[in-house]
C-alpha cells in the first residue's frame, strides 16, 4: 500500500500539474497544501470540471499504482470528509479507496 | 420487362457503345453489362422464385451484373459486405431474422447452379406478398451504427427505377463510394445505368489522395460521399480546382454535415455545386434542393418527396418507400416516414438542419447539445483532422463528454492539449467542455465513412 506521501507525489501532484495544463479554467499555483480543490470559495475546480480531475485521478491510480478505482457521487459528495476539499482530505480519500479496492 | 413499365435490360441496350465500369484492373461497356446480365436473366426467369439470393459484395462488374440480373428477373436478394458474408454467426443469425430459405453465392460462383442445389423452399411473408403482387423485391440492411442490430428492410427495384426515370440525366461520371450492400450503392448503380452513364470503382481501402487521383483520372464530375470523408479529403489537401478540373457537382448525406466543412468546401471549389442529401435505408436517397450560402442544410425538392417536421423529428414521404420491416414491426407505419431525426427547420428559408438521433443528444448538467455542434466548434482548429464526440454515463453530471481526436501529424499531444486548454476557455460554452480526450491514429468513421457514436 502506498504511503501517503507516495499518494501525494505520485497521484495528486502528477495529477493537479496535468489539470493545469489541460483542463480548461483550472489554474493554481504556489503550495499543493493550500489549494482548495473542489466545495468552498477559492476552489479550482467546480462541479464541471471536477469531472476531468477525476478521469485524471483514476487515471493516474492505474498507470502508476495499477489500481483501479471507480469514484462514486456518495464519495465526491460525502459532506463528511469532503475529499476534494484539500490535499489532505483527497489523500485519505485516495487511501481509502485503494484499500477497497485491493 | 421488370415491373409494368421499366425494362432495364431495354434501358441498358440504348448505350451499349457507351462505357459502364471503369475498375483498377479493366473496363465494361454497356455491350458487356447487356450480354452478361441478358445470359444470367434468361437462366434466373426459369427458376422458380423460392429464396432470397445472398450476395457478396463488390463493387465491381461481376456483383453488379448480378444485382441487375436479379432486379430484372425479379428474384429477392440481398448484398452483404465480405466480413459478414463469411461469418457462420451472422449466417445463422440472417436465417432466424429473415424466416426465408437463404443462397449465398460468393462473386464467383453461378447462382443459378446453386439455386438448383438447394431443395429448401421458404419465403417470408411479406416478399412472398411483394413477389406475388408483380414487384421487383430486394433487401438492404440498417448500418448498425446507431448500436442496434441490424433490421432487414424491404425494397421493390421498380420505384427506384421509375425515379431515375424522372429524375433524368445530370452528370456523366461518377464513382461508385458506396458499397454495393448499402442503399446508396445501389441506387449509384441504378442511376448510371438508367441513364447509361459511366462508373467509376476501386478495391481497397479509400484514402482521401487514392480518390481524388481517380477523380481526376476518369474525368469524374459528380462525386457522392459522405462529410466525414469530405473532411479528410479536405485536410488532406486533396479537394483543389486542379487536382478536380472535370468535377461540377458533390453530393453528401448519411449522416449530420458540419458548417466549418462546407464553408471550406466552397472556399476550396468554388465553381463545384454542393448538394446536402438526405437518405436512410428505408425510404432510399431523397432529392433536395441545397442553398450553396448554406449548404449544411437543405430543402426537400417537393417535385419528387417531401419533408415536415412534427415534435422535432423529420418526418419525410419518399418516392422510394420501404415495403417494410422483415425482423422488425414498425408500429408508426403510414404514408409518412418517422425518421427518428432530430432536426430544425428555418421558416423563412424552409431550410432542414438535421442535429442528429434523439439517442445522441449529450446531457451535461441538464445542458442539452448534439455530438455535431460540438464536433463544428472544435473542426476550427487546424490541428485537428477528424473528431467524434459522443457521451459516457457519470454520476456526477449525468452525462460526461468524450471526444476522439485524430490529429495532424505535425502535432504533439502535449501541444495539443495546451491549445486545446485556451480554445475550450475562449471559443466553447462551459458545459461543452469535454471531460475526456482520447487520442486515435485511426478514422474515426466506420467502412461507410459515417461515425459511429456507440459507447
Amino acid at each position: 500500500m502506498a504511503s501517503h506521501i507516495e499518494i501525494i507525489d505520485l497521484v495528486i501532484r502528477p495529477s493537479l500539474q496535468k489539470a493545469c495544463s489541460t483542463i480548461p479554467n483550472v489554474n493554481a499555483k504556489g503550495d499543493i497544501s493550500a489549494i482548495i480543490f473542489y466545495g468552498q470559495e477559492g476552489a479550482i475546480l467546480d462541479s464541471l470540471n471536477l469531472v476531468n480531475f477525476i478521469f485524471l485521478l483514476e487515471s493516474q491510480l492505474s498507470e502508476v499504482l495499477k489500481v483501479n478505482v471507480k469514484f462514486e457521487t456518495e464519495d465526491i459528495l460525502n459532506t463528511e470528509l469532503k475529499p476534494f476539499l484539500n490535499v489532505a482530505n483527497l489523500t485519505l480519500f485516495l487511501e481509502k479507496k485503494m484499500k477497497e479496492a485491493k | 420487362m421488370i415491373g409494368k413499365g421499366t425494362s432495364l435490360l431495354g434501358v441498358i441496350a440504348q448505350h451499349m457503345s457507351d462505357i459502364f465500369l471503369i475498375t483498377d484492373s479493366a473496363e465494361f461497356s454497356y455491350a458487356d453489362l447487356f450480354a452478361r446480365v441478358n445470359s444470367l436473366a434468361i437462366r434466373l426467369k426459369n427458376k422458380p422464385v423460392k429464396n432470397i439470393i445472398v450476395l457478396e459484395s463488390e463493387n465491381n462488374f461481376d456483383c453488379y451484373v448480378k444485382v441487375l440480373a436479379l432486379i430484372e428477373s425479379r428474384h429477392p436478394f440481398l448484398v452483404l459486405p465480405l466480413y459478414l458474408f463469411n461469418n457462420l454467426k451472422y449466417r445463422e443469425f440472417l436465417n432466424s431474422e429473415l424466416k426465408s430459405s437463404l443462397i449465398f453465392c460468393s462473386l464467383n460462383s453461378d447462382i443459378t447452379r446453386i439455386a438448383d442445389e438447394n431443395q429448401q423452399n421458404r419465403l417470408h411473408n411479406l416478399i412472398q406478398i411483394a413477389v406475388n403482387s408483380d414487384k421487383t423485391p430486394f433487401l438492404v440492411r440498417t448500418s448498425g451504427s446507431s448500436g442496434n442490430p441490424h433490421k432487414f428492410i424491404l425494397h421493390d427495384a421498380e420505384l427506384f427505377l421509375k425515379k431515375y426515370q424522372k429524375v433524368g440525366p445530370h452528370f456523366q461520371s461518377t464513382f461508385a463510394f458506396s458499397p454495393a450492400e448499402s442503399i446508396a450503392g445501389i441506387e449509384t448503380l441504378l442511376e448510371c445505368v438508367m441513364h447509361g452513364k459511366k462508373l467509376i470503382a476501386a478495391q481497397g481501402t479509400y484514402s482521401p489522395d487514392k480518390i481524388s487521383k481517380l477523380l481526376g483520372l476518369h474525368h469524374v464530375d459528380y462525386f457522392q460521399t459522405t462529410p466525414s470523408f469530405l473532411n479528410l479529403m479536405l485536410f488532406a489537401g486533396e479537394l483543389k480546382s486542379d487536382k478536380l478540373p472535370y468535377l461540377k457537382k458533390i453530393a453528401y448525406g448519411s449522416e449530420p454535415s458540419y458548417s466549418s466543412t462546407t464553408n471550406a468546401l466552397k472556399k476550396a471549389l468554388p465553381f463545384v455545386d454542393l448538394i446536402h442529401t438526405y437518405g436512410m435505408s428505408e425510404i432510399g436517397i431523397l432529392k433536395t434542393i441545397t442553398d450553396q450560402a448554406r449548404a449544411d442544410s437543405f430543402k426537400f425538392d417537393n417535385f419528387y418527396n417531401e419533408g415536415r417536421i412534427i415534435d422535432g423529428y423529420l418526418e419525410v414521404k419518399s418516392a422510394t418507400p420501404m415495403l417494410g420491416y422483415l425482423n422488425y414491426i414498425n408500429e408508426e407505419a403510414s404514408d409518412w416516414f418517422r425518421t427518428g431525426d432530430l432536426s430544425e427547420i428555418d421558416s423563412n428559408t424552409q431550410l432542414v438542419k438535421v442535429l442528429g438521433r434523439e439517442g445522441d443528444l449529450i446531457n451535461v448538467a441538464g445542458q442539452k447539445f448534439f455530438p455535431i455542434e460540438l464536433e463544428t466548434l472544435v473542426l476550427e482548429m487546424a490541428e485537428i483532422i477528424d473528431v467524434l464526440v459522443a457521451k459516457e454515463k457519470h454520476s456526477l453530471v449525468g452525462e460526461a463528454i468524450v471526444m476522439k481526436l485524430n490529429l495532424d501529424k505535425n502535432t504533439t499531444i502535449e501541444q495539443f492539449q495546451k491549445k486545446f486548454k485556451v480554445f475550450c476557455e475562449n471559443k466553447l460554452p462551459r458545459f461543452m467542455h469535454p471531460h475526456r480526450l482520447i487520442f486515435v491514429d485511426q478514422p474515426l468513421s466506420n467502412d461507410r465513412f459515417k461515425k459511429v457514436r456507440v459507447e
